[in-house]
């Protein structure tokens, strides 16, 4: 029950700014950062404590791997002196390398290899070989619209063109379910405050608009 | 006009909310195809979900991985698999399978441990994915708990990727760094995400790197709906169903609207 009223309020908070400015929405964004950062801490927190504190210090397995993950990380806060800074650039240097060299290692087969394998164009079921015809057509005209160094002219300008098309197409696409997404929050969100205990806060809610805009008339 | 426009949709999802309407839904053929390949796993096999949705998407994502967690769960009693849920990308992550753990989930009569283990909030992202790839026990120390691995039983054999039969995830970000490392092994990879992130998912769901998918409320609805456990997905779609029409209604009456005043000789 409280749970359900804490949530409908703090809901109703955020959406607050949808009517103006108020104390209330800048409460709920306080509430907000400072909550997320406080699980993000103890979360963190957490995570030291079982994979390092006690393997470390409790079980004394001080040749672990992990006491160089550690060192490492504790050669990241050197970015706060003046004159160590410089040590901070190694971690950075790892971290970096490491992650490229991992994700570059996958996203070859992945991203690029199995791609380029788009599919015959005469398949049993018809509409798999159109779709691969398009799959074709438009990756050749995106491809074809980014050749800078030929000028757009001729055979090239209409190819070029239909590359902007595809690729309108792709983004009118992404940005139309980027919309549906954010509409589905706000649906997920719409029981909770339609519903006891959260329709009270929400009348209150209403009340509060009512004597503000009596308020501003006046 | 325009907060017209947003009052009228605010009480189209409000209407459903209060009173369902019951309007009929239809199951996506990518919905059923997730449903089969986790309904697939036979007793013994060991399911590896990920759960890296953050909080704030809870609403799009969250109600088809409360859907997938109980199918799970479910397995658990009816063929005896073994789950392992875990976070690689960022504490949210965690929060959400506990929060789906503590909440919507029955673990009464299953062994934690043997059954299904929790190892919480691995952080390294791609590289972490890597290593449960490669080297399962040099990654993996601890339960979210803080309990070594070796005192879980049902995780003293699991070496590699090789050692699971399936593995899903939930991303409400790239979905890109999951095929990258975990496509290819010849193992079921089913995404759980953001409608938006669909078409990002598509191109490694044609090449099978990626093979099932289940993108928001209604594809949640419709597990929800396979599995006879209804929750948070078909409660919300009449809502969506509704702001939908409204939309396209919307879009429809706009250019209607413009192209009569542009006749008519206005500026549309």
């Amino acid at each position: 029950m409280i749970d359900a009223l804490v949530t409908s309020i703090v809901i109703l908070m955020a959406w607050s700014f949808l009517y103006r400015e108020n104390i209330f929405y800048r409460i709920g964004e306080a509430l907000l950062v400072g909550l997320a950062l406080a699980i993000s801490v103890k979360v963190g927190l957490d995570v030291l404590f079982n994979r390092i504190y006690i393997p470390i210090v409790v079980k004394q397995q001080w040749l672990s791997p992990t006491l160089i993950a550690v060192a490492l990380g504790l050669m990241m806060y050197t970015r706060f002196s003046k004159s160590l800074w410089w040590v901070s650039r190694w971690p950075i240097a790892l971290l970096s390398g490491a992650g490229l060299g991992v994700a570059m290692k996958g996203a070859v087969m992945a991203q690029i290899v199995r791609q380029l394998d788009i599919g015959s164009l005469f398949t049993k079921d018809i509409f798999t070989g159109i779709n691969n015809l398009i799959l074709l057509v438009t990756a050749i005209t995106s491809l074809a619209y980014f050749l800078y160094t030929f000028e757009h002219k001729g055979a090239l300008a209409p190819v070029a063109k239909l590359g902007i098309y595809s690729m309108m197409i792709c983004f009118g696409t992404t940005l139309g379910l980027f919309l549906m997404s954010n509409i589905g929050f706000a649906i997920s969100l719409i029981p909770n405050v339609v519903r006891p205990p959260g329709l009270y806060a929400s009348i209150v809610a209403i009340i509060l608009i009512i004597v503000d805009n009596l308020i501003k008339k006046e | 006009m325009d907060r017209a426009v947003f009052i009228i949709f605010i009480i189209l999802i409000a209407i459903p909310a209060i009173s369902p309407l019951g309007l009929p839904i239809s199951i996506s053929s990518n919905t059923v195809e997730v449903y089969r390949q986790i309904e697939d796993l036979k007793s013994g096999d060991i399911a590896m979900w990920i759960t890296d949705f953050s909080v704030g998407t809870w609403g799009q994502v969250g109600p088809a991985e409360v859907a997938v967690y109980r199918h799970l769960f479910d397995l658990i009693r009816r063929k005896g698999i073994k789950v392992i849920i875990v976070t690689t990308y960022s504490v949210d992550g965690s929060l959400n399978a506990e929060r789906i753990l503590r909440e919507y989930v029955d673990t009464k009569g299953l062994k934690y441990g043997e059954d299904y283990v929790n190892l919480g909030w691995i952080p390294g992202y791609e590289t972490t994915l890597m290593g449960i790839a490669k080297d399962f026990q040099s990654i993996v120390k601890t339960d979210a708990y803080g309990t070594p691995i070796d005192k879980l039983p049902m995780l003293r054999n699991v070496r590699s990727i090789s050692d699971i039969a399936l593995i899903g995830f939930s991303t409400s970000t790239s979905p890109d760094p999951y095929p990258r490392q975990l496509g290819g092994y010849g193992k079921p990879l089913i995404i759980n995400t953001l409608i938006a992130t669909v078409p990002w998912t598509l191109p490694y769901y044609e090449k099978r790197l990626i093979t099932g998918y289940i993108g928001a409320e209604s594809d949640a609805a419709g597990y929800e709906k396979l599995t006879g456990m209804p929750g948070e997905g078909l409660r919300t779609l009449d809502a969506q169903t509704l702001s939908h029409i409204y939309g396209v209604g919307l879009i429809i009456i706009g250019n209607i609207w413009y192209f009569t005043r542009r006749r008519g000789g206005g500026k549309g």
